[in-house]
């Protein structure tokens, strides 16, 4: 991500697309401690407005703890925290009026109704009592909530108690929502629809961080990714259709014979980085578009390497969660 | 309308609970009644009995039930972590928590009070009482509620039966605490008592008194719940009620010296000096008690300390202030009061019914400073950062076994020696008296001092800034 800015110029109330604008959020060597065990350990990253960031972690990375230190729930031992302007360690309950959270059960009143469930998160939030009742049918109406309004909440679907729970938070229009396993316990439709209502709220300006197990769903809607493990952040990069934080692609070279040269000339060139060749077949990252791809490859035909294809390494979330958690080798040209 | 009073009251106040209440509470009234028919009795015998045991039922063992539930309840069913993140204020959510939480059992007692005032023929007192007696537990559980929310947050969903238990003992403690704190308090009879200068009708003092001490108990709540919802501010709370405490004890203690004189006549001077360093020794004691009390249950976190030492880097003063531990102030002012009672000593040894050639009682207040910040050092070495209630508990264990035990097991051997190693005392060499506590103190103290700093280094990098990113 985008270099740190100075506490006092990150920008409020921007709604930027990432890397035209400051960071919403930005945690800097953040640690925190149960008794004697470290959580979670430097943990440092941006969080751009307008983004999903999808955080992913092994069970025991950390993700819960750190959304609830997000959250301003928990209190970190060390480190920073700054949301959109607001030192949230120093100023917590100011930053909790900026963020929604949705821990993995909801937090709903099951003995009441949807109608009196929003109607509690407004007040709570301090909505004008003339601005309640219309808010609450609008953000009903937002989520399809409309004739549930006078049902009590333990009377729904966990697909539509959840929906109630996003409704008590956007009610009072945070800057930043954030949400530990939401999909957990979901049926495959609810989950579609869980998929939808939040790329929905992306788009009206709702930045997102989701904590999530089920990789495949996260990427039908997540522009970053941030990958946790033991307490540290392993990955923070933008996925599909977002720019990376490390410009370059990286691409697959296949020879038709097996040449010992084949690292050392893609060595040369400029705008390759970061080799990895065995036998007839190597990864590198290049640094060019198209046009400087075709060049690159007339330049390895003319250095008399048997060229028979290059292409894109196209990496799914779970490839580059298990990549950078160490738990397969690259898809193509195995390291040395 | 404050939403957390208004959520309350839709919970507890359903119609079929506000239809079956009058309904028990009728039936239990009629089976007394209808006894008393066919024993030939009156109708109203027993009936106020039956009365007090009915609102000591719903008020205190249900309203502390209750008052746990308001709390605990919202943190076992994943519900508090949406209240810190609303903009409730931390005076709403105390009483919106301790009246809306408990609506059920008031409605109870509201419709019990009535027919108590009758057959107890206007025995407004009485009916005070138990009421007052019910509000003092459920604040006493809210408060209890929150202390365990700040020790054990993580095991808070099995505590509600034991807050209610505890809050429910406690409150008979204190309440006959207090009772043995006011001499000859009893409901029968016109008893006065002197406070300070002033005649009190001894019942109405008691009423009033636990009314204060439920104010009190209030305004902990308040201020625990500010923490909780992550608020800072000038931590003006636990000082001022130890200003009051000592007061409270200071007053009762001049009232009761002039009954002192009338057995041992003094000269007036005399009777001056010693009633004024009885009344800074008594207030010096209970603010030690409660500085200790008040380390014991302030937030321990190395991050606190930190940001302490920021503001005192940066000057920033008022800043300053409002990081510190409520204790601190407390702590202060003992060593206040301990200089006074030096001062005011020096007229003691005059006293006839003493051996003027041992008495120190300049070394006493010293000593019981020392043993203070020995006490202190120690509560912080053992706790500092951890966030179990384990070590607090071990500090409490320890300091209890020092005093307690440590006292009787001194009473057994006839050595004064050792005397001043465990308790401070009033008799003896000075030096002796002071020499073995300060000693203590030093060791306390750097063993503290040590222990900040390995935490220190232990937090592997120091934050960095935003700014230097």
């Amino acid at each position: 991500m985008g270099p740190a800015m100075p506490v006092d110029t990150l920008p409020r109330g921007s709604t930027a697309r990432p890397g035209t604008a400051g960071p919403l959020m930005a945690t800097r060597d953040l640690a925190f401690e149960y008794g004697t065990t470290r959580a979670l350990d430097a943990v440092s990253f941006d969080i751009a407005p307008g983004t999903i960031t999808a955080l992913v972690g092994p069970n025991g990375a950390g993700k819960t703890t750190l959304l609830r230190c997000l959250a301003v729930l928990s209190e970190p031992v060390a480190g920073t925290l700054v949301i959109d302007g607001v030192d949230a360690l120093e100023r917590p309950h100011e930053a909790h009026g900026l963020i929604g959270f949705l821990p993995d059960t909801f937090g709903l009143y099951d003995a009441l109704t949807v109608r009196r469930c929003l109607w509690f998160s407004a007040a709570a939030h301090k909505v004008p009592k003339a601005d309640r009742p219309a808010l609450i049918e609008r953000t009903a109406q937002r989520l399809g909530l409309t004739d549930r309004l006078d049902q009590r909440a333990r009377a729904l679907s966990r697909g539509l108690r959840q929906r109630v729970a996003i409704g008590q938070t956007l009610i009072y229009n945070p800057r930043i929502l954030l949400l530990d396993e939401p999909a957990a316990g979901l049926d495959p439709e609810a989950r579609s629809d869980l998929s939808r209502l939040l790329t929905d709220l992306r788009n009206q300006g709702i930045t997102l961080i989701v904590s999530s197990h089920i990789l495949t769903e996260l990427e039908d809607y997540s522009t970053d990714m941030l990958i946790m493990d033991r307490g540290r952040v392993v990955e923070h990069t933008p996925i599909r259709g977002a720019e990376r934080a490390q410009p370059g692609r990286r691409l697959t070279l296949r020879l038709a014979t097996p040449d010992d040269r084949l690292a050392a000339v893609l060595g040369g060139f400029g705008g390759v980085a970061d080799v990895a060749a065995s036998g007839e077949t190597a990864s590198f990252v290049f640094h060019g578009d198209a046009a400087g791809q075709a060049v690159l490859l007339r330049d390895l035909i003319g250095a008399g390497l048997p060229v028979v294809e290059i292409s894109e390494i196209q990496q799914s979330m779970q490839d580059l969660y298990l990549d950078r958690l160490g738990r397969r080798p690259r898809t193509a040209g195995a390291r040395p | 309308m404050n939403p957390e009073f208004q959520r309350n009251v839709w919970l507890e106040l359903t119609p079929t609970r506000l239809a079956v209440m009058p309904g028990v509470l009728f039936a239990i009234f009629a089976v007394v009644v209808l006894f008393n028919t066919r024993q030939g009795l009156p109708w109203h015998v027993g009936l106020a009995v039956v009365g007090d045991w009915v609102l000591l039922v719903l008020l205190v063992i249900w309203g502390c039930r209750l008052a746990a539930d308001a709390l605990l309840g919202e943190v076992g069913g994943r519900t508090w972590d949406v209240q810190r993140l609303s903009a409730i204020g931390p005076w709403s959510m105390t009483w919106g928590k301790l009246v809306g939480g408990t609506i059920l059992v008031w409605y109870g007692a509201a419709l019990c009070a009535p027919l108590m005032l009758v057959v107890t023929r206007g025995d407004v007192e009485r009916l005070v009482e138990a009421l007052l007696k019910g509000a003092w537990a459920q604040a006493l559980a809210l408060l209890m509620s929150l202390l365990v929310l700040r020790a054990a947050p993580s095991r808070v969903g099995a505590a509600i039966t034991l807050v209610q238990i505890g809050a429910i003992v406690f409150a008979f403690v204190l309440g006959a605490g207090l009772g043995a704190l006011i001499p000859e308090a009893s409901p029968i009879g016109r008893i006065t008592l002197t406070w300070f200068v002033w005649p009190v009708d001894i019942h109405w003092f008691y009423i009033l008194s636990a009314a204060v001490f439920t104010g009190w108990t209030v305004v902990g709540c308040y201020r625990l719940m500010r923490v909780e919802l992550r608020l800072t501010g000038f931590p003006w709370a636990w000082p001022l009620f130890t200003a009051f405490a000592a007061v409270y004890a200071v007053g009762l203690l001049l009232g009761g010296a002039d009954a002192f004189l009338r057995i041992v006549p003094l000269p007036p001077d005399l009777a001056n000096a010693a009633a004024r360093f009885a009344a800074v020794v008594v207030a010096l004691a209970i603010t030690v008690w409660l500085t200790l009390v008040g380390a014991v249950f302030e937030p321990k976190d190395l991050r606190r300390w930190s940001r302490w030492a920021t503001a005192f880097r940066n000057r920033q003063w008022l800043l300053l202030l409002s990081r510190s531990p409520g204790f601190a102030f407390t702590a202060l002012a003992a060593v206040v009061l301990a200089v006074f009672a030096v001062q005011w000593a020096g007229d003691l040894p005059r006293l006839p019914f003493i051996d003027s050639a041992t008495f120190a009682p300049g070394a006493f207040a010293i000593a019981l400073v020392l043993f203070m910040i020995r006490d202190l050092a120690l509560i912080y070495l053992l706790t500092l950062g951890s966030r179990g209630v384990g070590m607090h508990i071990l500090a409490i264990v320890l300091l209890s076994l020092w005093y307690g035990i440590g006292s009787l097991l001194l009473d057994l051997t006839h050595d004064q020696v050792w005397h001043p190693v465990v308790l401070p005392q009033f008799f003896g060499d000075p030096v002796f008296i002071v020499g073995p506590v300060m000693a203590q103190a030093v060791a306390a103290v750097t063993a503290l001092a040590v222990r900040v700093s390995m935490m220190r280094r232990a937090i592997a990098r120091p934050p960095q800034t935003l700014a230097a990113a």
